[in-house]
Protein backbone atom coordinates (compact mmCIF):
# COMPACT_ATOMS: atom_id res chain seq x y z
CA UNK A 1 0.00 0.00 0.00
CA UNK A 2 0.93 3.64 -0.67
CA UNK A 3 -0.33 6.45 0.45
CA UNK A 4 1.17 10.53 -0.64
CA UNK A 5 0.31 13.50 1.39
CA UNK A 6 1.52 16.97 0.64
CA UNK A 7 2.39 17.83 4.38
CA UNK A 8 2.69 14.57 6.32
CA UNK A 9 2.21 14.65 10.40
CA UNK A 10 3.67 12.44 12.77
CA UNK A 11 2.04 12.49 16.22
CA UNK A 12 -1.70 12.65 16.56
CA UNK A 13 -1.71 14.20 19.80
CA UNK A 14 -2.73 18.22 20.78
CA UNK A 15 0.53 19.60 18.76
CA UNK A 16 -0.23 16.96 16.01
CA UNK A 17 -3.86 17.71 15.32
CA UNK A 18 -3.23 21.60 15.75
CA UNK A 19 -0.06 20.71 12.83
CA UNK A 20 -2.71 18.72 10.85
CA UNK A 21 -5.55 21.03 11.15
CA UNK A 22 -3.62 24.38 10.27
CA UNK A 23 -1.82 22.95 7.51
CA UNK A 24 -5.22 21.69 5.71
CA UNK A 25 -6.41 24.91 7.07
CA UNK A 26 -3.60 26.63 4.80
CA UNK A 27 -5.11 24.90 1.87
CA UNK A 28 -2.20 21.48 2.07
CA UNK A 29 -3.59 18.06 1.31
CA UNK A 30 -2.98 16.51 5.03
CA UNK A 31 -2.42 13.29 6.57
CA UNK A 32 -1.81 11.90 10.01
CA UNK A 33 0.19 8.95 11.05
CA UNK A 34 -0.91 7.82 14.71
CA UNK A 35 0.55 5.26 16.60
CA UNK A 36 -1.85 5.65 19.43
CA UNK A 37 -3.15 8.29 22.24
CA UNK A 38 -0.32 10.03 23.38
CA UNK A 39 0.43 11.85 26.52
CA UNK A 40 -2.29 13.96 25.53
CA UNK A 41 -5.16 11.76 26.44
CA UNK A 42 -3.61 12.00 30.19
CA UNK A 43 -4.28 15.07 30.77
CA UNK A 44 -7.01 16.49 32.83
CA UNK A 45 -9.49 18.56 31.19
CA UNK A 46 -7.01 22.24 32.26
CA UNK A 47 -5.56 24.10 29.00
CA UNK A 48 -2.72 26.70 30.24
CA UNK A 49 -1.59 29.08 27.43
CA UNK A 50 -3.34 30.76 24.53
CA UNK A 51 -5.00 28.71 22.08
CA UNK A 52 -4.90 29.41 18.06
CA UNK A 53 -8.49 31.11 17.84
CA UNK A 54 -9.40 28.51 14.36
CA UNK A 55 -8.05 25.62 16.33
CA UNK A 56 -10.88 26.06 19.32
CA UNK A 57 -13.11 26.39 16.22
CA UNK A 58 -12.97 23.40 14.94
CA UNK A 59 -12.74 21.74 18.19
CA UNK A 60 -15.69 24.02 19.10
CA UNK A 61 -17.26 22.26 15.94
CA UNK A 62 -17.02 18.83 16.92
CA UNK A 63 -18.16 19.46 20.53
CA UNK A 64 -15.89 20.03 22.23
CA UNK A 65 -15.72 23.66 23.50
CA UNK A 66 -13.06 26.08 25.42
CA UNK A 67 -14.72 28.80 27.90
CA UNK A 68 -12.01 31.02 29.56
CA UNK A 69 -11.15 30.64 33.03
CA UNK A 70 -9.85 32.87 35.62
CA UNK A 71 -8.87 31.30 38.32
CA UNK A 72 -7.51 27.75 39.24
CA UNK A 73 -9.53 24.59 38.75
CA UNK A 74 -9.91 21.96 41.54
CA UNK A 75 -7.58 19.10 41.16
CA UNK A 76 -8.16 15.51 42.57
CA UNK A 77 -4.54 15.45 44.32
CA UNK A 78 -6.11 18.31 46.31
CA UNK A 79 -3.73 20.85 44.56
CA UNK A 80 -5.62 24.08 42.84
CA UNK A 81 -4.20 23.79 38.88
CA UNK A 82 -3.71 26.90 37.08
CA UNK A 83 -6.12 27.02 34.04
CA UNK A 84 -6.33 29.75 30.63
CA UNK A 85 -9.29 27.40 29.51
CA UNK A 86 -11.43 24.61 30.18
CA UNK A 87 -14.49 22.63 28.38
CA UNK A 88 -17.50 23.76 30.25
CA UNK A 89 -17.76 20.89 32.94
CA UNK A 90 -14.55 21.77 34.31
CA UNK A 91 -14.35 25.69 34.00
CA UNK A 92 -17.12 25.91 36.71
CA UNK A 93 -14.42 23.41 39.46
CA UNK A 94 -13.25 27.13 40.86
CA UNK A 95 -13.66 27.00 44.53
CA UNK A 96 -16.05 29.63 46.56
CA UNK A 97 -17.30 29.90 49.98
CA UNK A 98 -19.84 27.32 50.89
CA UNK A 99 -19.17 25.11 47.33
CA UNK A 100 -19.99 21.57 47.86
CA UNK A 101 -17.32 18.75 47.24
CA UNK A 102 -19.18 15.27 46.54
CA UNK A 103 -17.98 12.08 46.32
CA UNK A 104 -19.45 8.93 45.10
CA UNK A 105 -19.57 5.94 48.04
CA UNK A 106 -17.26 3.08 46.48
CA UNK A 107 -15.15 5.43 44.22
CA UNK A 108 -11.74 5.78 45.45
CA UNK A 109 -8.98 8.71 44.66
CA UNK A 110 -11.53 11.54 45.35
CA UNK A 111 -12.51 11.43 49.41
CA UNK A 112 -14.67 14.14 49.38
CA UNK A 113 -14.22 15.76 53.03
CA UNK A 114 -10.31 15.60 52.72
CA UNK A 115 -10.59 17.32 49.29
CA UNK A 116 -13.17 19.97 50.99
CA UNK A 117 -9.92 20.69 53.19
CA UNK A 118 -7.08 20.76 51.08
CA UNK A 119 -8.77 23.06 48.18
CA UNK A 120 -10.76 24.96 51.25
CA UNK A 121 -7.12 25.42 52.56
CA UNK A 122 -5.47 26.61 49.77
CA UNK A 123 -7.79 28.85 48.45
CA UNK A 124 -8.76 30.27 52.22
CA UNK A 125 -12.74 29.55 51.77
CA UNK A 126 -15.11 27.34 53.49
CA UNK A 127 -15.97 24.17 52.14
CA UNK A 128 -18.39 21.78 52.29
CA UNK A 129 -18.26 17.91 51.76
CA UNK A 130 -20.90 15.39 51.03
CA UNK A 131 -20.47 11.61 49.33
CA UNK A 132 -23.17 10.19 47.89
CA UNK A 133 -24.92 6.42 46.12
CA UNK A 134 -24.47 5.69 42.47
CA UNK A 135 -26.22 2.68 43.01
CA UNK A 136 -24.59 -0.52 43.98
CA UNK A 137 -20.88 -0.13 43.46
CA UNK A 138 -18.82 -3.75 42.31
CA UNK A 139 -17.40 -5.00 45.45
CA UNK A 140 -13.58 -4.14 44.95
CA UNK A 141 -15.63 -0.32 44.18
CA UNK A 142 -16.03 1.66 41.20
CA UNK A 143 -13.87 2.71 38.44
CA UNK A 144 -13.55 5.55 36.62
CA UNK A 145 -15.02 3.64 33.36
CA UNK A 146 -17.63 1.71 34.85
CA UNK A 147 -18.84 4.54 36.68
CA UNK A 148 -19.17 6.85 34.13
CA UNK A 149 -20.84 4.32 31.84
CA UNK A 150 -23.35 3.39 34.55
CA UNK A 151 -24.16 7.07 34.78
CA UNK A 152 -24.61 7.62 31.51
CA UNK A 153 -26.92 4.72 31.34
CA UNK A 154 -28.74 5.08 34.63
CA UNK A 155 -28.42 8.42 35.75
CA UNK A 156 -31.88 9.31 38.10
CA UNK A 157 -30.67 7.56 41.11
CA UNK A 158 -27.50 9.73 41.60
CA UNK A 159 -28.58 13.22 39.70
CA UNK A 160 -31.55 12.92 42.56
CA UNK A 161 -29.12 12.04 45.16
CA UNK A 162 -26.84 15.16 44.14
CA UNK A 163 -29.64 17.03 44.14
CA UNK A 164 -30.12 16.48 48.03
CA UNK A 165 -26.89 16.79 49.43
CA UNK A 166 -26.93 20.23 47.42
CA UNK A 167 -29.77 21.33 48.79
CA UNK A 168 -29.38 20.08 51.99
CA UNK A 169 -26.42 21.98 52.37
CA UNK A 170 -27.65 25.01 50.37
CA UNK A 171 -25.06 25.11 47.96
CA UNK A 172 -24.81 27.00 45.07
CA UNK A 173 -21.89 25.24 43.39
CA UNK A 174 -20.99 21.48 43.69
CA UNK A 175 -17.58 19.96 42.36
CA UNK A 176 -18.14 16.39 41.71
CA UNK A 177 -15.55 13.61 40.37
CA UNK A 178 -14.38 13.84 36.44
CA UNK A 179 -16.81 10.77 36.16
CA UNK A 180 -20.38 12.25 34.65
CA UNK A 181 -20.53 10.00 31.30
CA UNK A 182 -17.76 8.89 28.88
CA UNK A 183 -19.01 11.03 26.41
CA UNK A 184 -22.71 11.51 27.73
CA UNK A 185 -21.50 13.96 30.85
CA UNK A 186 -23.40 16.87 29.62
CA UNK A 187 -26.63 15.23 29.66
CA UNK A 188 -26.35 14.08 33.67
CA UNK A 189 -24.69 17.48 34.53
CA UNK A 190 -27.62 19.70 32.58
CA UNK A 191 -30.10 17.13 34.77
CA UNK A 192 -28.56 18.02 38.42
CA UNK A 193 -28.13 21.64 37.12
CA UNK A 194 -31.61 21.79 36.42
CA UNK A 195 -32.86 19.84 39.72
CA UNK A 196 -31.05 22.17 41.95
CA UNK A 197 -30.15 25.51 40.22
CA UNK A 198 -26.36 25.44 41.36
CA UNK A 199 -23.54 25.54 39.29
CA UNK A 200 -22.27 21.74 38.51
CA UNK A 201 -18.92 21.25 37.74
CA UNK A 202 -16.91 17.82 36.81
CA UNK A 203 -13.35 18.36 39.08
CA UNK A 204 -10.44 18.06 36.92
CA UNK A 205 -9.17 14.19 36.13
CA UNK A 206 -6.36 12.04 37.08
CA UNK A 207 -5.43 8.89 35.07
CA UNK A 208 -7.46 7.06 33.51
CA UNK A 209 -8.56 10.54 32.85
CA UNK A 210 -12.23 11.11 31.30
CA UNK A 211 -10.94 15.04 30.12
CA UNK A 212 -8.23 13.54 28.48
CA UNK A 213 -9.79 10.70 26.72
CA UNK A 214 -12.83 13.47 25.47
CA UNK A 215 -10.00 15.43 24.18
CA UNK A 216 -8.28 12.94 22.50
CA UNK A 217 -11.84 11.94 20.35
CA UNK A 218 -12.40 15.08 19.92
CA UNK A 219 -9.26 16.06 18.38
CA UNK A 220 -10.20 12.58 16.06
CA UNK A 221 -13.35 13.63 15.34
CA UNK A 222 -11.97 17.25 14.30
CA UNK A 223 -9.66 15.35 12.00
CA UNK A 224 -11.91 13.37 10.39
CA UNK A 225 -14.17 16.27 9.66
CA UNK A 226 -11.09 18.13 8.34
CA UNK A 227 -10.88 15.87 6.11
CA UNK A 228 -7.66 14.24 7.50
CA UNK A 229 -6.58 10.64 6.89
CA UNK A 230 -4.91 9.37 10.32
CA UNK A 231 -3.26 6.31 9.91
CA UNK A 232 -2.80 4.12 12.25
CA UNK A 233 0.64 3.07 12.45
CA UNK A 234 4.06 3.80 13.71
CA UNK A 235 6.58 5.62 11.96
CA UNK A 236 9.46 3.49 10.71
CA UNK A 237 12.67 4.23 8.63
CA UNK A 238 12.68 7.21 6.61
CA UNK A 239 12.91 7.67 2.70
CA UNK A 240 15.53 10.85 2.77
CA UNK A 241 16.49 12.58 -0.36
CA UNK A 242 19.65 14.76 0.29
CA UNK A 243 18.63 16.93 3.25
CA UNK A 244 14.98 16.40 2.94
CA UNK A 245 12.57 13.50 4.05
CA UNK A 246 10.45 12.43 1.13
CA UNK A 247 8.67 9.61 3.02
CA UNK A 248 7.99 7.39 6.00
CA UNK A 249 7.82 3.68 6.06
CA UNK A 250 4.73 3.19 8.43
CA UNK A 251 5.05 0.10 10.53
CA UNK A 252 1.16 -1.56 11.55
CA UNK A 253 2.02 -4.08 14.29
CA UNK A 254 -0.21 -6.68 14.90
CA UNK A 255 -2.15 -6.31 17.60
CA UNK A 256 -3.01 -3.17 16.39
CA UNK A 257 -6.84 -2.89 15.26
CA UNK A 258 -8.89 0.04 15.44
CA UNK A 259 -8.09 3.32 15.67
CA UNK A 260 -11.33 6.04 15.60
CA UNK A 261 -11.39 7.73 12.45
CA UNK A 262 -9.08 5.68 10.76
CA UNK A 263 -9.35 2.91 8.65
CA UNK A 264 -9.53 -1.00 9.11
CA UNK A 265 -4.84 -1.47 9.30
CA UNK A 266 -3.05 -4.33 7.75
CA UNK A 267 -0.44 -5.74 9.68
CA UNK A 268 2.60 -4.85 8.12
CA UNK A 269 3.77 -2.18 6.82
CA UNK A 270 3.83 0.83 3.57
CA UNK A 271 5.17 4.05 2.65
CA UNK A 272 3.57 7.44 2.64
CA UNK A 273 4.85 10.31 0.45
CA UNK A 274 5.42 13.70 1.54
CA UNK A 275 6.82 17.14 0.71
CA UNK A 276 6.51 18.58 4.40
CA UNK A 277 6.64 16.71 7.51
CA UNK A 278 5.69 17.73 11.25
CA UNK A 279 7.37 15.91 13.73
CA UNK A 280 5.06 15.65 16.93
CA UNK A 281 5.78 12.46 18.48
CA UNK A 282 5.70 13.62 21.80
CA UNK A 283 8.11 12.67 24.75
CA UNK A 284 8.91 9.29 26.45
CA UNK A 285 5.02 8.68 26.52
CA UNK A 286 4.35 8.86 23.38
CA UNK A 287 7.87 6.84 21.99
CA UNK A 288 8.70 10.48 20.37
CA UNK A 289 11.97 10.01 22.19
CA UNK A 290 13.51 6.61 23.15
CA UNK A 291 15.92 5.15 25.35
CA UNK A 292 18.42 2.53 24.21
CA UNK A 293 21.73 0.99 24.89
CA UNK A 294 22.76 4.15 22.60
CA UNK A 295 21.46 6.66 24.71
CA UNK A 296 18.59 8.82 24.08
CA UNK A 297 17.13 8.61 19.86
CA UNK A 298 14.03 9.90 17.90
CA UNK A 299 13.12 7.10 16.56
CA UNK A 300 10.59 7.93 13.63
CA UNK A 301 13.52 10.52 11.81
CA UNK A 302 16.35 9.72 13.26
CA UNK A 303 17.16 13.57 14.46
CA UNK A 304 20.17 14.09 17.02
CA UNK A 305 18.62 14.18 20.62
CA UNK A 306 19.77 16.82 23.42
CA UNK A 307 20.08 16.54 27.12
CA UNK A 308 20.47 19.91 28.81
CA UNK A 309 24.04 19.54 31.14
CA UNK A 310 25.31 17.61 28.72
CA UNK A 311 28.18 18.82 26.50
CA UNK A 312 27.28 17.04 23.79
CA UNK A 313 24.39 14.54 22.33
CA UNK A 314 23.21 11.81 24.85
CA UNK A 315 24.82 8.56 24.02
CA UNK A 316 27.50 6.42 24.71
CA UNK A 317 30.45 8.54 24.84
CA UNK A 318 29.08 12.14 25.95
CA UNK A 319 30.50 13.96 28.95
CA UNK A 320 29.73 12.27 32.54
CA UNK A 321 26.18 12.55 33.15
CA UNK A 322 25.24 14.74 35.79
CA UNK A 323 21.61 14.00 36.09
CA UNK A 324 21.09 15.46 39.12
CA UNK A 325 20.40 19.10 39.86
CA UNK A 326 21.49 21.07 43.29
CA UNK A 327 17.79 21.19 43.82
CA UNK A 328 16.05 18.42 45.27
CA UNK A 329 12.86 19.93 43.89
CA UNK A 330 14.31 21.34 40.56
CA UNK A 331 12.91 19.39 37.24
CA UNK A 332 14.67 16.31 36.07
CA UNK A 333 17.09 17.04 32.94
CA UNK A 334 16.25 14.24 30.77
CA UNK A 335 12.61 16.04 30.92
CA UNK A 336 14.08 18.39 29.22
CA UNK A 337 15.70 15.88 26.36
CA UNK A 338 14.05 16.40 22.84
CA UNK A 339 14.96 17.52 19.60
CA UNK A 340 16.78 20.93 19.27
CA UNK A 341 15.34 23.54 16.23
CA UNK A 342 16.34 26.63 14.69
CA UNK A 343 14.30 29.68 14.12
CA UNK A 344 12.01 28.09 11.63
CA UNK A 345 11.39 24.78 14.09
CA UNK A 346 13.68 22.79 11.91
CA UNK A 347 15.72 20.09 13.99
CA UNK A 348 19.76 20.98 14.10
CA UNK A 349 22.56 18.79 14.82
CA UNK A 350 25.39 19.77 17.58
CA UNK A 351 26.65 22.16 15.10
CA UNK A 352 23.60 23.92 14.91
CA UNK A 353 22.70 23.11 11.42
CA UNK A 354 19.47 21.83 9.89
CA UNK A 355 18.84 17.76 9.48
CA UNK A 356 16.18 17.85 7.49
CA UNK A 357 15.18 21.35 5.40
CA UNK A 358 11.22 20.34 5.13
CA UNK A 359 10.66 18.94 8.30
CA UNK A 360 8.95 20.91 11.57
CA UNK A 361 9.07 20.01 14.36
CA UNK A 362 6.15 20.24 17.49
CA UNK A 363 4.88 19.90 20.76
CA UNK A 364 7.19 17.79 23.81
CA UNK A 365 9.62 16.42 21.39
CA UNK A 366 11.15 19.47 20.79
CA UNK A 367 14.39 20.00 23.70
CA UNK A 368 13.90 22.21 26.46
CA UNK A 369 9.74 21.53 26.53
CA UNK A 370 7.96 19.99 29.48
CA UNK A 371 5.03 19.55 28.00
CA UNK A 372 3.41 18.96 31.63
CA UNK A 373 4.54 22.72 32.70
CA UNK A 374 4.25 24.04 29.50
CA UNK A 375 0.07 23.35 28.81
CA UNK A 376 -2.03 21.95 26.18
CA UNK A 377 -2.58 25.45 24.49
CA UNK A 378 1.10 25.96 24.35
CA UNK A 379 1.74 22.70 22.97
CA UNK A 380 -1.41 23.99 20.71
CA UNK A 381 0.29 26.48 19.49
CA UNK A 382 3.94 24.80 18.69
CA UNK A 383 1.48 22.61 16.49
CA UNK A 384 -0.36 25.38 14.99
CA UNK A 385 3.24 27.22 13.79
CA UNK A 386 4.77 24.04 12.91
CA UNK A 387 1.84 23.28 10.62
CA UNK A 388 1.76 26.46 8.93
CA UNK A 389 5.40 26.45 8.40
CA UNK A 390 5.24 22.83 7.11
CA UNK A 391 2.37 24.14 4.18
CA UNK A 392 4.20 26.92 3.92
CA UNK A 393 7.53 25.26 2.69
CA UNK A 394 6.38 23.59 0.37
CA UNK B 1 51.76 -23.51 54.54
CA UNK B 2 51.13 -26.77 54.82
CA UNK B 3 47.56 -26.40 55.71
CA UNK B 4 47.07 -23.91 52.78
CA UNK B 5 48.53 -26.37 50.52
CA UNK B 6 46.05 -29.15 52.28
CA UNK B 7 42.75 -26.76 52.02
CA UNK B 8 43.43 -26.20 48.36
CA UNK B 9 44.19 -30.27 47.42
CA UNK B 10 40.65 -30.76 49.12
CA UNK B 11 38.85 -28.02 46.86
CA UNK B 12 40.69 -29.49 44.01
CA UNK B 13 39.45 -33.05 44.73
CA UNK B 14 35.73 -31.91 45.84
CA UNK B 15 35.84 -29.81 42.41
CA UNK B 16 36.93 -32.91 40.74
CA UNK B 17 34.38 -34.79 42.23
CA UNK B 18 31.80 -32.63 41.54
CA UNK B 19 32.34 -32.53 37.69
CA UNK B 20 32.61 -36.12 37.45
CA UNK B 21 29.20 -36.90 39.34
CA UNK B 22 27.03 -34.44 40.50
CA UNK B 23 27.53 -32.31 37.29
CA UNK B 24 26.03 -35.17 34.99
CA UNK B 25 23.24 -36.53 37.51
CA UNK B 26 21.99 -33.17 37.73
CA UNK B 27 21.60 -32.98 34.20
CA UNK B 28 20.21 -36.43 33.80
CA UNK B 29 17.69 -35.84 36.59
CA UNK B 30 16.91 -32.13 35.49
CA UNK B 31 13.67 -32.71 34.10
CA UNK B 32 12.25 -34.34 37.19
CA UNK B 33 13.42 -31.41 39.27
CA UNK B 34 11.81 -29.44 36.85
CA UNK B 35 8.97 -31.18 37.37
CA UNK B 36 9.26 -31.19 41.36
CA UNK B 37 9.72 -27.49 41.26
CA UNK B 38 5.99 -27.05 39.09
CA UNK B 39 4.25 -29.13 41.40
CA UNK B 40 5.20 -27.01 44.12
CA UNK B 41 4.73 -24.03 42.80
CA UNK B 42 1.22 -24.48 40.76
CA UNK B 43 -0.92 -24.62 43.38
CA UNK B 44 0.02 -21.07 44.13
CA UNK B 45 -1.33 -20.10 40.75
CA UNK B 46 2.50 -20.23 38.88
CA UNK B 47 2.86 -21.43 35.59
CA UNK B 48 6.11 -21.82 33.31
CA UNK B 49 5.89 -18.79 30.70
CA UNK B 50 6.12 -19.93 26.65
CA UNK B 51 8.82 -18.75 24.38
CA UNK B 52 6.61 -16.23 23.02
CA UNK B 53 5.68 -14.79 26.07
CA UNK B 54 9.06 -14.36 27.11
CA UNK B 55 9.96 -13.11 23.82
CA UNK B 56 7.17 -10.59 24.45
CA UNK B 57 7.51 -9.42 28.19
CA UNK B 58 9.77 -6.83 27.54
CA UNK B 59 6.67 -5.17 25.91
CA UNK B 60 4.45 -6.10 28.66
CA UNK B 61 6.47 -4.54 31.23
CA UNK B 62 6.10 -1.06 29.58
CA UNK B 63 2.98 0.01 30.99
CA UNK B 64 2.78 3.54 33.06
CA UNK B 65 -1.25 2.84 34.55
CA UNK B 66 -2.73 5.72 32.61
CA UNK B 67 -5.68 3.64 32.41
CA UNK B 68 -6.67 4.41 28.69
CA UNK B 69 -6.92 0.61 27.96
CA UNK B 70 -10.21 0.80 30.29
CA UNK B 71 -11.87 3.70 29.36
CA UNK B 72 -11.68 2.16 25.50
CA UNK B 73 -12.94 -1.85 26.93
CA UNK B 74 -16.16 -1.78 25.72
CA UNK B 75 -16.90 -5.41 27.76
CA UNK B 76 -15.77 -3.15 30.92
CA UNK B 77 -18.32 -0.32 30.23
CA UNK B 78 -21.41 -3.12 30.14
CA UNK B 79 -20.07 -5.04 32.90
CA UNK B 80 -18.44 -3.29 35.70
CA UNK B 81 -18.14 -6.17 38.21
CA UNK B 82 -15.50 -7.88 35.29
CA UNK B 83 -12.43 -6.70 33.52
CA UNK B 84 -13.24 -3.20 35.18
CA UNK B 85 -13.01 -4.21 38.88
CA UNK B 86 -9.23 -4.53 38.42
CA UNK B 87 -8.23 -3.26 35.60
CA UNK B 88 -4.46 -3.00 36.33
CA UNK B 89 -4.00 -6.83 37.63
CA UNK B 90 -2.85 -7.72 34.29
CA UNK B 91 -1.88 -5.21 32.67
CA UNK B 92 -0.12 -3.11 35.14
CA UNK B 93 2.49 -5.11 35.56
CA UNK B 94 2.79 -9.12 34.57
CA UNK B 95 4.87 -10.10 37.35
CA UNK B 96 2.30 -9.21 39.80
CA UNK B 97 -0.32 -11.24 37.61
CA UNK B 98 1.89 -14.02 37.35
CA UNK B 99 0.85 -15.40 40.99
CA UNK B 100 -3.01 -14.63 40.76
CA UNK B 101 -3.69 -16.11 37.01
CA UNK B 102 -6.12 -18.32 39.19
CA UNK B 103 -7.66 -15.33 40.97
CA UNK B 104 -8.24 -12.75 38.15
CA UNK B 105 -8.99 -15.52 35.07
CA UNK B 106 -12.71 -14.93 35.95
CA UNK B 107 -12.82 -11.31 35.74
CA UNK B 108 -11.39 -11.73 32.01
CA UNK B 109 -14.67 -13.52 31.19
CA UNK B 110 -16.68 -10.84 30.03
CA UNK B 111 -13.57 -9.82 27.44
CA UNK B 112 -14.84 -10.31 23.95
CA UNK B 113 -11.12 -9.97 22.32
CA UNK B 114 -11.96 -7.00 20.40
CA UNK B 115 -8.12 -5.59 20.99
CA UNK B 116 -9.65 -2.18 21.54
CA UNK B 117 -7.38 -2.03 24.48
CA UNK B 118 -3.98 -2.20 22.51
CA UNK B 119 -5.47 0.17 19.91
CA UNK B 120 -5.09 2.53 22.47
CA UNK B 121 -2.05 1.61 24.89
CA UNK B 122 0.45 4.68 24.37
CA UNK B 123 3.34 2.03 25.34
CA UNK B 124 2.60 -0.46 22.87
CA UNK B 125 1.89 -3.30 25.76
CA UNK B 126 0.41 -6.46 23.72
CA UNK B 127 -2.56 -6.23 26.12
CA UNK B 128 -4.51 -9.52 24.21
CA UNK B 129 -1.77 -11.22 24.38
CA UNK B 130 -1.21 -11.06 28.05
CA UNK B 131 -4.57 -11.64 28.55
CA UNK B 132 -4.49 -14.81 26.89
CA UNK B 133 -1.83 -15.80 28.85
CA UNK B 134 -2.96 -15.15 32.34
CA UNK B 135 -6.17 -17.46 30.71
CA UNK B 136 -3.16 -20.23 29.96
CA UNK B 137 -1.40 -19.69 33.23
CA UNK B 138 -4.73 -19.84 35.00
CA UNK B 139 -5.73 -23.09 33.24
CA UNK B 140 -2.40 -24.65 33.32
CA UNK B 141 -1.83 -23.60 37.21
CA UNK B 142 -5.37 -25.74 37.98
CA UNK B 143 -4.67 -28.45 35.91
CA UNK B 144 -3.01 -31.59 37.95
CA UNK B 145 0.59 -32.71 37.37
CA UNK B 146 1.19 -35.91 36.54
CA UNK B 147 2.61 -36.94 39.99
CA UNK B 148 -0.91 -35.64 41.41
CA UNK B 149 -2.72 -37.29 39.05
CA UNK B 150 -0.92 -40.36 40.24
CA UNK B 151 -1.93 -39.46 44.05
CA UNK B 152 -5.37 -38.99 43.04
CA UNK B 153 -5.67 -42.31 41.68
CA UNK B 154 -6.97 -41.03 37.82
Amino acid sequence: MEANAEVLVIGGGIAGAAAALSARAAGRQVAVVRAGPGSTALTGGAWVGDVPEPLSAALAAVGYVLHPVGRPLAHPTGELYPADFAPPEHAGAVVDDGTLICGVSGLPAFHAPALARLWGDTAGRDLLAATVDAGQAPASGWSVPSLAATLERNPDRFVDAVARAVREADARRVILPAVLGIEGHDRVRSAIEQATGAVVAEALGTPPSLPGWRLDRALLAALERAGIHVHAGRAGSTVIEGRRVSGIRVAVAEDVTTVAAGPDPVPGSFTITADAVVLATGKFLGGGIRLNGDGLQEPALGCPVWVERFSRRFSRDAEPLTLTGAGRTDAHPLLAAGVHTDEHGRPVDERGDVVYENVFVAGAVRAGVDASAAGLGNMAASGWAAGRRAAEAI
Amino acid sequence: MRGRAYAMLNLAVRFAGQMLWRVPLRALRRGRELGRFLAHVRPDGYAPMRPDDRARFADAMGCVHCGLCTLACPALAEAPAGVTAEPWTFVGGPSRALDRAIDIVADLEPCTRCEACAAVCPTGVPIPHLAAMVQRMAHDAARPTPREAVAAGR
